[in-house]
């Protein structure tokens, strides 16, 4: 096992953690007052953390030659649910959005697998068509994948998702070798699209309006973002003790969720909110060397999208609590309570590992090709 | 193959991404230490809310202990709302037990306020009562209720209180700050549901009870007081009335009641006007007894001596442009028996002999015009206008009590002065405050200012004995005691005349004249029998002050209660 390995390892788990302490602590006493079990959102993620390590296990240990292989079926598989999820018969709605798919008792989003499905795509193509990226009918299938996907995506509605995953993407074409022009076009005529997604629709406008000026309504739009501000300021920098937030106790609405960062900073403060920030920069850091050291562009460009899925989703989850962006509705990777994000997630890491143990074996490789 | 070109792009994507999370670092240092207390307080605004805890207010009692205030326990059934799970049927349930209609207990559950009173003040047990019902999100508290056991005895000196037993009127009113106590407070942390949570810390602050506060009112003369003025409003059909017993050398009020009275118990069930202690708050004109402070001057500036003549001029008197008249025409009279026959043409020689400024000097030394300084809200001043505003008529009538405005208390205080040898004293109406224990938190006493001399007093005194025993004021007589005392009878000055119909009789005087023990001022407002007779003011001043000397004879003078 190399040092990437370990240190991946290792901040996944922390990071983890810190979500288990984290949820047990916001979900507590309202699982206590609702279900008479403090503990039923902490061992329904701990569950998860099973699975997920499952998955993190099995995508680590995937032929790497498999996983190329399959990019496209996995797509259309990814396409399938997005689309099945729309139907009445098989999404459940919840909060005016259909985004969960009911399988076997549990529900998953399939958005957050479709994530990897993505990803995988677009590092298999962009490795394989190296050489016809500086044309256009190599650039505009992987373009049109990711409309299709992001498209289904703002469907359901989730708009927050999808720019996530156009983002991620445009830094996987990006870097991958695509010309700027082709990118830089692509993303002005995205623009009165964006306009029309946001400002046309009610709710997204109000958000919109609440992030610009959140105490011009501090009980209406404004509300979830300033309860989100009081929390993190009540903290300071050494927090007011693990378990002691008051924010949680309905004030923050979706404080295990999409704000459980606040909650931390007001328990743990600046100090605990800093500190799981150096752990996502430390890992985004040790996911690009992962890259640097990959066998072969595929897995470059595969560690690229993994590492930048997830540290960019914490960065708008923070922007999000910070009140440096409009609510999302995005969750924090590793820390915020749901399966599917978390089992995903812990899938990436996988495939993350998979390639940096990929990278030792092709070392003594590339050893053998100098000597030829 | 992995390029140049993908590592020169990925430190591209790098660096923005190190910067994003740069920015985000500073956003959380603005938020988590700059701006850190700013938001902390706000955040603990809406976590915290304070319940004030009921001191127990100080009760209040007469000279000699009986309790005229106190607190008797209540039950104050609340709700929760947002624990109610059927409204409709713990309405229904809740209606008879607390005697409100259905609709108005589903209106209060229906409320998004975390706590509601649905009834204060119910019958102790009335609580246990609605526990038995077992309804969710339904209880009761003990609250103290204040409680006049006396109902009407003394309420306009004891005033009442809110709800919250917060004085409202009265001594209860003047006196709060020493009754009320300090409020604790039950600091309340709630959930974002409005809902209380146990705090880490529960901080309370304990209620101290309020001090209580002794009267100089003597129950059994206050008793006294009221049952002879009840008695003679009824029979002569009078509009008000009030009467004042006083100490006169202490300036403590034994007694003070009005006609109408009400029950503080239930004060909203009386008009304001029955709840106004009007010996205090109204004014009249005090008519002949006003003599009585004319000759006061008359022989302290040594212009008269008791037995001067003066010519009367048989009961018609051009005085200036207006004539003076009298009801018993005389030819001479002394100066003493001017007072005694009560000759309104003496009373304006007097004055005119004495000059209008040093009349006016001694009215407000006898203090009409100017405050009391009694202990107790809404004291008005009366009406006297400058004496260089006096017309020579307006002199001539002031003299002998027409156009000045004076009230009982004013009277009160001046009638003492005289019977005290010359100084007037602040009418009182507490004698102290003190604690749980009986110790005197703050002992009350009565500023003086001598404004005559003894002598002075003297003459006047037996002025007025010769009043009771020749004179106007014969039914006045107490037997076994010498009295002093002059009547009064004022026209009321209605619709811009003085009336021939309505009058206010009047009655001021002291005993045991050589040494008096109390002085009483009687004021009967409009009686519709025997309208202008100063026979009842007199009768009902012979009848307070006869059971009153002998109840006090009987309990030991005035040492009681000291």
């Amino acid at each position: 096992m190399n040092r990437e390995t370990y240190l991946i390892s290792i901040i996944t788990l922390i990071l983890i953690g810190c979500g288990l302490i984290s949820i047990y602590s916001t979900t507590a006493i309202f699982a206590e007052q609702s279900m008479g079990d403090p503990f039923f959102f902490f061992r329904r993620q701990l569950l998860w953390v099973v699975v997920g390590s499952l998955a993190l296990f099995a995508a680590m240990r995937i032929k790497y030659d498999l996983l190329r292989k399959i990019n496209k079926p996995l797509l259309v598989l990814g396409v399938f649910l997005l689309v099945l999820v729309l139907f009445p018969q098989f999404g459940r709605e919840a909060g005016g959005a259909r985004r969960w798919l009911l399988l076997g008792g549990f529900s998953f989003q399939p958005v957050e697998i479709v994530k990897l499905f993505l990803i995988v795509y677009l590092a298999r193509y962009l490795a394989d068509k190296q050489k016809c990226l500086g044309k256009l009918h190599g650039f505009l299938p992987p373009v049109l994948v990711i409309m299709l996907v992001g498209g289904l995506v703002i469907f359901q509605p989730n708009l927050g998702t999808a720019l996530l995953l156009v983002m991620v993407s445009f830094i996987m074409l990006f870097v991958g070798g695509v010309k700027i022009s082709y990118l830089v076009g692509t993303a002005i005529s995205f623009i009165p699209v964006l306009y029309f997604l946001v400002f046309d629709i009610a709710f997204r406008r109000r958000r919109i309006l609440a992030f610009l000026d959140p105490w011009s309504d501090p009980s209406g739009v404004g509300y979830q973002i300033i309860q989100s501000l009081l929390a993190l300021g009540s903290g300071g920098l050494w927090g007011v003790g693990l378990g002691r937030s008051q924010q949680k106790l309905f004030f923050l609405p979706a404080s295990h969720t999409d704000f459980i960062f606040s909650i931390i900073g007001e328990e743990i403060g600046l100090i605990g909110t800093g500190a799981i920030m150096v752990l996502f920069i430390l890992f985004i850091w040790i996911g690009i060397k992962i890259a640097w050291s990959a066998p072969d562009l595929f897995g470059y460009l595969l560690s690229i999208g993994i590492t930048m899925i997830i540290g960019l989703q914490a960065a708008i989850n923070i922007g999000v609590a910070t009140g440096s962006l409009p609510t999302m509705g995005i969750s924090l990777p590793f820390i915020s309570f749901g399966g599917s994000s978390l089992v995903t997630t812990m899938a990436g890491v996988g495939l993350l590992l998979n390639v940096s143990r990929s990278s030792t074996s092709a070392q003594n490789q590339k050893l053998k090709i100098k000597t030829c | 193959m992995i390029t140049k070109w993908h590592r020169f792009r990925t430190i591209i994507v790098l660096s923005f991404v190190v910067s994003v999370f740069t920015g985000l670092l500073y956003q959380l240092y603005q938020i988590q230490i700059i701006r850190a207390s700013v938001l902390y307080d706000k955040a603990q605004r809406q976590h915290n809310s304070k319940v004030a805890l009921s001191p127990g207010r100080g009760t209040i009692s007469d000279r000699r202990g009986k309790l005229l205030a106190l607190n008797v326990s209540v039950d104050s059934i609340y709700a929760h709302p947002w624990q109610i799970e059927c409204v409709a049927e713990t309405s229904a349930k809740l209606s008879p037990l607390l005697g409100i209609p259905p609709d108005e207990i589903r209106r209060m559950l229906r409320s998004n306020q975390p706590f509601v009173w649905l009834a204060r003040g119910m019958d102790s047990g009335k609580g246990e009562k609605v526990r038995e019902l077992n309804l969710k999100g339904v209880g009761y508290l003990k609250e103290a209720k204040r409680f006049y056991p006396h109902r009407e005895l003394a309420s306009h000196i004891l005033g009442f209180v809110n709800i919250d037993e917060v004085g409202l009127e009265g001594g209860e009113f003047y006196y709060d700050r020493y009754l009320r106590g300090e409020s604790g407070w039950h600091y309340l942390t709630v959930d974002g549901r409005g809902r209380e949570i146990i705090p880490f810390f529960a901080e309370n602050l304990s209620p101290s009870r309020g001090h209580h506060l002794i009267l100089t009112i003597d129950v059994v003369v206050q008793h006294i007081v009221e049952r002879e003025l009840n008695a003679t409003i009824q029979r002569y059909g009078a509009r008000a009335g009030s009467i004042i017993v006083i100490d006169p050398f202490s300036g403590e009020i034994l007694a003070m009641a009005n006609y109408p009275f009400f029950d503080p118990n239930q004060f909203h069930a009386y008009q304001p006007q029955k709840r106004r202690n009007r010996a205090i708050t109204d004014l009249f004109e005090p008519g002949s007894t006003f003599k009585v402070f004319t000759a006061a001057a008359a022989l302290e500036e040594g212009a008269y001596n008791p037995n001067d003549k003066i010519f009367v001029e048989h009961g018609f008197y051009q005085f200036g442009s207006h004539i003076i008249s009298d009801v018993n025409p005389r030819g001479w009279l002394t100066f003493s028996e001017v007072v005694e026959v009560s000759s309104n043409i003496g009373a304006a020689k007097i004055a005119r002999t004495l000059g209008r400024e040093t009349l006016y000097r001694y009215i407000r030394l006898f203090g009409f015009g100017s405050l009391t300084g009694v202990d107790f809200p809404g004291e008005i001043r009366g009406i006297l206008r400058s004496s260089l505003k006096w017309s020579e008529i307006c002199m001539g009538t002031i003299s002998f009590g027409q156009g000045i405005g004076v009230t009982s208390v004013q009277l009160a205080a001046a009638t003492s002065a005289i019977a005290n040898g010359g100084v007037l004293i602040r009418p009182r109406l507490a004698i102290s405050v003190v604690d749980d224990e009986g110790y005197p938190i703050k002992k009350f006493s009565s500023s003086s200012k001598r404004i005559i001399s003894a002598g002075t007093a003297d003459q006047l005194t037996n002025i007025m004995v010769d009043v009771v025993e020749r004179g106007t004021a014969r039914r006045a007589a107490v037997s076994g005691y010498q009295v002093a005392g002059k009547t009064g009878t004022a026209q009321k000055f209605i619709d811009g005349r003085f009336s021939d119909t309505h009058f206010t009789l009047l009655f001021i005087g002291y005993l045991p004249a050589e040494r008096p023990e109390v002085a009483i001022v009687v004021v009967i407002d409009e009686p519709q029998y025997d309208r202008r007779s100063g026979v009842v003011a007199a009768e009902l001043f012979q009848r307070v002050a006869e059971q009153t000397m002998s109840y006090l004879r009987v309990t030991g003078k005035m040492n009681a209660g000291k």
